[in-house]
């Protein structure tokens, strides 16, 4: 076969170019690329234009050192009082370290998945079911600082482990419902009952003061009718003491006494007509001679007023 | 068509598609074309014009490698801000355990490592590198 110069010039070409590529690398920002020289850790390529020595050099590993959000599977883990728990977390990690990421794990990503899932399950050995639930914090600590404990030479810092579910068996998960439901019924009947307790309270305290009030004013009421009263009984017998002064000044007059005795008689004889006009049954003096005496003093006494009258009339 | 319009397509079509992948490589190599064109003008034959672009194109390689662009100063990648945004931040230590602490950062609790010569007091201190998930203070 002729090899001819062009044939040559065009290998070289060719080998100019596998050159070119080989030689500049960009590494993004953000990732870090390991280069081996001659099969043994050289350096580890930060962002911007790179260029190794080709053919010597070789790219090894390429990293991307950002947050990696990495979905745990889930698994059944067995708590202190062998209640069955599905779990499933999510991990945040980051490649700190491209050389120790390369070479310190053959897989960084199943030994944190690996070791999160086996500290989640002694860490939930270690508590009891409803622990869980409350303790998620601590639990994602445990898991952190167990991974970082482990893991120095992984080159990847855990940044955090946070469980997404918690799922007890379904029997559970009723008996869970039933139990917080009786709770708040519970609850319930006892803010009603505190509500009827406080209400009778008040019903009684205000039927006290309602009742101290209307003795106060019926006290008060009948304060004044009695004062009323005795203010009455007073005037009355001022009164009567007046008139009967009045009545005594008059008998003492000349034909005092005989007027008196008349207006008793018509009195007598007045009542003795009422008696006799409302009742059926007609009531007799026990002396009927009394009436027939006392119509005769009467009779006295006006003849007698009639005589003096004449006696006086000449005058 | 004449070579030199077909390397200077060539030349061309390399660095559209070098903008497009926003890398370095394709430039290198359509410097080579373009020598290849200069080549062709020159009434060069084919395999000359070849071996030019060939050789113009290493020689540049070479080149960037010694410009500012390749000499960046080389920093040991634990400790280059570029590969870990975390360097150059701060952490606050509450207090020193043999040279080594347990820090609140970003959210996660780190190990914090005292890096020679710097006192083992309480305050705040700045990450000068980071080894593994270990954070060197000082």
């Amino acid at each position: 076969m002729d090899i001819t110069f062009g044939g040559v010039t065009l290998v070289i070409l060719i080998v100019a170019l596998v050159f070119v590529f080989k030689t500049i690398n960009v590494v993004p920002q953000q990732h870090a690329w390991v280069v081996e020289r001659l099969g043994k850790y050289h350096a580890t390529l930060g962002p911007g234009l790179n260029i190794v020595v080709p053919f010597i050099d070789r790219i090894a590993y390429k990293h991307s050192l950002k947050e990696i959000p990495l979905d745990v599977p889930s698994q059944v883990c067995i708590t202190k009082d062998n209640t069955q728990l599905q779990v499933d977390g999510i991990l945040y990690f980051q490649v700190t370290d491209a050389m120790r990421a390369s070479y310190g794990s053959s897989n960084y990503v199943a030994a944190i998945t690996q070791l999160a899932q086996t500290t989640l399950r002694s860490v939930i050995g270690r508590m009891e079911l409803d622990k869980t639930f409350e303790e998620r914090d601590q639990i994602n600590t445990s898991v952190v600082n167990a991974i970082d404990e482990s893991a120095a030479n992984w080159g990847v810092k855990v940044l955090r482990y946070e469980i997404k579910d918690l799922t007890p068996p379904a029997d559970i998960l009723h008996a869970m419902q039933a139990q917080i439901t009786a709770e708040r019924g519970k609850r319930a009947l006892i803010a009603a009952s505190e509500g009827r307790k406080q209400e009778q309270i008040n019903i009684a305290t205000g039927e006290r003061e309602a009742s101290i009030a209307r003795s106060e004013g019926e006290k008060q009421a009948a304060i004044n009718r009695a004062q009323g009263e005795a203010a009455a009984i007073t005037a009355i017998a001022e009164a009567t003491a007046g008139a009967l002064r009045q009545v005594g000044a008059a008998i003492e007059e000349p034909g005092g006494s005989q007027a008196v005795n008349l207006r008793v008689a018509e009195q007598y004889v007045d009542a003795f007509g009422r008696l006799a006009k409302t009742n059926n049954t007609l009531i007799v003096p026990a002396n009927l001679g009394d009436m027939s005496s006392l119509i005769a003093t009467a009779m006295q006494v006006v003849k007698t007023q009639k005589a003096e009258r004449t006696v006086v009339r000449p005058e | 068509m004449a070579d030199w319009i077909m390397w200077l397509v060539a030349a061309g079509v390399l660095v559209a598609l070098e903008l497009f992948s926003g890398t370095f490589y394709l430039l290198m190599v359509a410097l080579g074309a373009v020598a290849g064109a200069l080549v062709a003008f020159l009434r060069i034959d084919l395999p000359g014009q070849m071996l030019a672009a060939a050789l113009v194109g290493i020689v540049a390689t070479v080149l960037l490698r010694r410009s500012r662009f390749a000499r960046t100063t080389r920093m040991e990648a634990a400790r280059d801000p570029n590969v870990n945004l975390d360097i150059g931040q701060t952490v606050q230590v509450t207090h020193w355990d043999n040279g080594a602490a347990r820090v609140m950062y970003r959210g996660a609790l780190w190990d914090v490592e005292l890096a020679p010569g710097a006192p083992a007091q309480a305050g705040i201190f700045t990450i000068r590198a980071v080894r593994g998930s270990t954070l060197i203070v000082s």
